[in-house]
């Protein structure tokens, strides 16, 4: 559904809009536990980076191949993704928006409540299975992915408008602290190279968002 | 290619900063705040986790985010108090760094790394390594240890647990709190019982720091009172803030608080202060006591304590001509000598008073009667007596004796112990002498720890499974530690949906109960049945309407006890011969002195100190020093020492020193140099100096008190001994 090459009909707006969302898609899943599927969603993204912001595409192909080099099980990768994200030491890079975003480091904030109010604007609810807070960068990048969607099966311009707010009042304001922890922090080459890949491509996107929809 | 994209992502993150600024020109990006007014209120009653006292509050929610935690001013044991550690506890399921998903150790133990892990991956792990010990240990179940922590409404299922797999080594907190002071008025009275000190119109308080070691009703209760309408006499080696609130502070040589009771008896009963119709109706063993406390007299007990024998005399004519007075019993007693023993004596001197069912008096807890928890025993035939069962004369099999017990596990004597299950209780900052606890742990083959945060202890555990926070849970009915003159249970019930991947206790041990079987082959995950509301249910049954109230308010209370029940005719005690015991016929029959006798503690000699443990206002023990608004009022211990010694050490108030005990712990901590502790003691507040990543504000900061500690217990009690550590100081 995502994918761009699934993608029948459309005109180069779409296709653009197709990308975009199917990045989000793929980054969203970048920030969960490592998994062997990791590897499917990868091997597109950087020839549809390529297509969309091509000075990101190296970024990407940078992030196949030490993906590629993991060992079998993954779990170096794991193991690195828990101290960044998960814990149970201090999170090197706490993936909540509100950590950035409020005073006193804490979960459920008011900026956190304010992300649910737009997932509940177009009629979403937090789900039971992943009881994250809402804030959390997976989340967000997963929510963009949903307004491309939307946007793609309705046309409706206010999807775009969406996303454009969404962004502007959640990722692209803490994107660049959580990913310059995680550059700082992080011993693994995937998660610095995710870091900088995800923090220019919310950038790149805010600024053509705000370009196309004014 | 590696090294080139090395080089190209340094090149690129050089970059970033350009566009990073840049989005200052990104006319949308902003930050934006949750609709105002828009919000779901709902208030819900619970009761508090940070300490003992269990307080009811009424948590304020809002769109599912709790907001704060207000005091319920229908709560009688609290006298509708929320304190600022429970307040503070409202951050606790918000903290990003609890406890999350079940985390399986991939690195060295306490080294720090982790991965995620499934429950079923997690449960399989601990039974996989779990069963082949016990199969190495032909099948002895006794080789795991289980310790666990009260306050969480669930240590029976944890317990149960225990049982029901098969070993008898179970480790508990009163042998690092209170079993001394609970086994020494038994002795005398048959129960540990409560104060009345809403009518106490003369108390003494010996180290029990109820302004600072804060419980309910305790604490309302005597400092809510107005100045002149009751007497405070306040014995410590600290001034503390109690000290501060005290009519008279007595800076008592540490050890002797023995002394000073057995003189106040000496007094009492030379000049015929007594409380006639109460010990003779009620108490046996005057003439032996008459007799053994003519020794100690005011005057001898000035060289023992450092308090002038006018003072004590003083003391002692007060006490028994005041009205209702009482020599309070405090409650943690882990402190010096003959605790057992101490602890008699005071309760002697109450007896001799009289301070016993009447108001301002001593009353036997009285609890709601509840419907206990019932559940199959599974039977073992290869069975062996807990480890430590000949160190300890009163070991009770729940709770064990954790100095005893880890020092024996360590020499595997008579047994060796091959892995440690634990529930909630840091160990490695409660139990002293944290070395030898690391120790043990390096020998052990698995270690299990559920907690909510991470602990020191989950640290260097090698599985973590994450307990739904106290705010999270539904917590059967408790009526542990609310006992008193207003008996009452409490219970909790989640303000808010469980974040991330948590379960409560129940749920972990009847799942973890599926990858075990018991001697038969049965599984003993069908050992637990029901739910923790059909447990809540059923134990209330007896009492109509009380399951409803306790959903609406989260305690349900009895009629207040009247006093008077126990000063009737024929009215038996619960002791041997059915009378107060003055004289204790079974402490002579067990080899102890059946009448507490003084013996001098040791010196701490030239230049060392004793090292004295106790709570901090804001903090409960080493649970709240990370907590971030109860750090920002203390974000580092300091050890207390007296202007006099500090001068001829050369330590100035600041200053980093060396702390040094007899066998070898060590710990580096700023000083504070203070008139408000004697010259030949130091202490420092409890729950820094961590040594797990998991608690930022505390890790590496300040001296922990399991580091200093020496490992020392009392063999009537097993209860520990925290103020036999003496140490050497030196400025670094």
């Amino acid at each position: 559904m995502s994918n761009p090459e699934t993608t029948t009909k459309a005109g180069p707006v779409d296709e653009q809009q197709a990308r975009r969302a199917y990045i989000y898609q793929t980054l969203a899943a970048l920030f969960y536990s490592p998994a062997e599927e990791m590897g499917e969603l990868l091997e597109n993204l950087p020839a549809t980076l390529e297509a969309t912001y091509p000075q990101l595409a190296p970024y990407a192909a940078d992030l196949l191949a030490e993906f590629k080099e993991q060992q079998q099980d993954l779990t170096d990768l794991q193991v690195e993704h828990a101290r960044l994200f998960v814990g149970p030491n201090t999170l090197v890079a706490a993936p909540y928006g509100s950590i950035y975003l409020e005073e006193g480091r804490k979960i459920m904030g008011d900026t956190t409540m304010n992300a649910l109010e737009h997932y509940q604007a177009v009629g979403l609810k937090a789900s039971k299975d992943i009881n994250q807070p809402p804030d959390f960068i997976a989340t967000e990048l997963e929510f963009m992915f949903f307004l491309g969607h939307c946007y793609l099966q309705t046309q409706g311009p206010e999807f775009l408008e969406r996303q454009r707010d969404f962004l502007g009042q959640h990722p692209a304001l803490w994107i660049e602290p959580f990913t310059e922890k995680i550059i700082e922090g992080s011993t693994a080459e995937f998660y610095k190279l995710l870091a900088v890949l995800t923090q220019q491509f919310i950038m790149q996107d805010m600024q053509a968002l705000q370009l196309a929809v004014g | 290619m590696k090294v080139s994209r090395r080089k190209f992502l340094a090149g690129s993150v050089a970059g970033l900063g350009a566009l990073g600024t840049g989005s200052a020109g990104l006319r949308f990006v902003r930050k934006a705040e949750a609709k105002s007014g828009a919000g779901e209120v709902r208030y819900v009653n619970s009761s508090c986790a940070i300490c003992t006292s269990k307080c009811v509050f009424r948590g304020q929610v809002v769109n599912g985010v709790i907001q704060r935690l207000e005091p319920e001013p229908d709560f009688p044991k609290s006298r509708g108090m929320m304190c600022a550690r429970g307040n503070a506890g409202a951050w606790t399921p918000y903290d990003p760094d609890r406890v999350k998903y079940p985390m399986i150790r991939t690195g060295k133990r306490g080294e720090g790394k982790w991965r995620k892990a499934t429950w079923e991956e997690a449960y399989k792990y601990i039974a996989d390594k779990t069963n082949q010990v016990v199969e190495e240990e032909d099948g002895h179940r006794s080789c795991i240890g289980f310790a666990s922590s009260e306050g969480t409404f669930q240590e029976h299922y944890w317990n149960q647990f225990r049982e029901v797999f098969g070993s008898p080594n179970s480790l508990r907190h009163p042998t690092l709190c209170l079993s001394s002071v609970i086994r020494g008025f038994q002795s005398v009275f048959g129960t540990y019982p409560v104060t009345d000190l809403k009518n106490a119109r003369y108390v003494i308080m010996a180290g029990a720091n109820r302004a600072e070691a804060i419980f309910t009703p305790d604490t309302m209760d005597i400092f809510s009172r107005p100045k002149g309408s009751y007497k405070l006499i306040y014995l410590d080696p600290r001034f503390t803030k109690t000290a501060a609130k005290a009519d008279q502070w007595l800076p008592i040589k540490p050890g002797t608080d023995m002394a000073f009771a057995l003189a106040l008896a000496h007094v009492i009963i030379a000049e015929n202060l007594y409380d006639r119709d109460f010990v003779d109706n009620f108490c046996t063993g005057l003439a032996e006591l008459t007799e053994h406390v003519k020794q100690y007299s005011p005057e001898w007990a000035a060289g023992e304590t450092g308090i002038a024998a006018v003072d004590i005399r003083q003391i002692a004519r007060e006490l028994a001509t005041t009205p209702h007075s009482v020599f309070y019993p405090g409650r943690r007693s882990s402190w010096q000598g003959e605790e057992v023993q101490t602890r008699r004596a005071i309760a002697i001197v109450n007896a001799l008073i009289g301070a016993f069912d009447r108001p301002g008096g001593l009353l036997p807890a009285t609890n709601v009667p509840m419907r206990s928890y019932f559940y199959e025993p599974a039977w073992y035939s290869q069975s062996r007596p807990r480890l430590e069962s000949d160190d300890v004369i009163f070991l009770n099999p729940r709770d064990g004796s954790w100095v005893a017990w880890r020092d024996r596990a360590l020499k595997a004597d008579p047994y060796r112990i091959r892995g440690l299950f634990i529930y909630k209780q840091n160990v490695l900052e409660s139990v002293p002498n944290r070395d030898k606890s690391l120790e043990l742990f390096d020998q052990l083959d698995i270690i299990v720890c559920i907690d909510t945060v991470m602990s020191e202890t989950a640290w260097h555990a090698d599985v973590v499974l994450p307990e739904s926070n106290y705010l999270e849970r539904f917590d059967p009915p408790n009526a542990y530690g609310m006992g008193g003159i207003e008996p009452t249970v409490v219970f909790r019930q989640p303000l808010i949906d469980r974040l991330y991947d948590t379960k409560p206790c129940f749920e972990i041990v009847t799942e973890l109960g599926a990858y075990f079987e018991d001697e038969d082959g049965f599984p003993l995950n069908e050992y637990f049945e029901g739910t923790p509301e059909d447990h809540a249910r059923d134990a209330l049954a007896d009492h109509p309407g009380a399951w409803e109230q306790l959903r609406k308010k989260a305690f349900f209370a009895i009629p207040k006890v009247e006093f008077g029940a126990y000063r009737q005719d024929g009215r038996r005690f619960n002791t041997a011969t059915g009378k107060v015991e003055l004289y204790s016929e079974d402490f002579a029959g067990r080899g102890l002195d059946p009448l507490p006798v003084f013996r001098r503690p040791e010196e701490p000699g030239d230049d060392r100190f004793r090292f004295l443990v106790g709570r901090h206002a804001i903090h409960t023990n080493s649970m709240t020093a990370a907590f971030p608004e109860l750090n920002w009022h203390l974000p580092e211990n300091a050890v207390w020492l007296n202007p006099e010694p500090a001068r001829r050490l050369g330590i100035k108030d600041g200053d980093t020193v060396r702390m040094q005990n007899r066998s070898g712990g060590q710990v580096t901590v700023k000083a504070k140099v203070t008139e408000g502790i004697r010259p030949d003691c130091v202490y420092y507040a409890p729950g820094y100096g961590g040594i797990s990543p998991g608690k930022p504000l505390v890790y590496q900061r300040g001296a922990s008190q399991a580091a200093i500690l020496e490992s020392h217990f009392e063999p009537i009690s097993g209860n520990a001994l925290m103020h036999e550590t003496i140490v050497e100081i030196r400025r670094v």
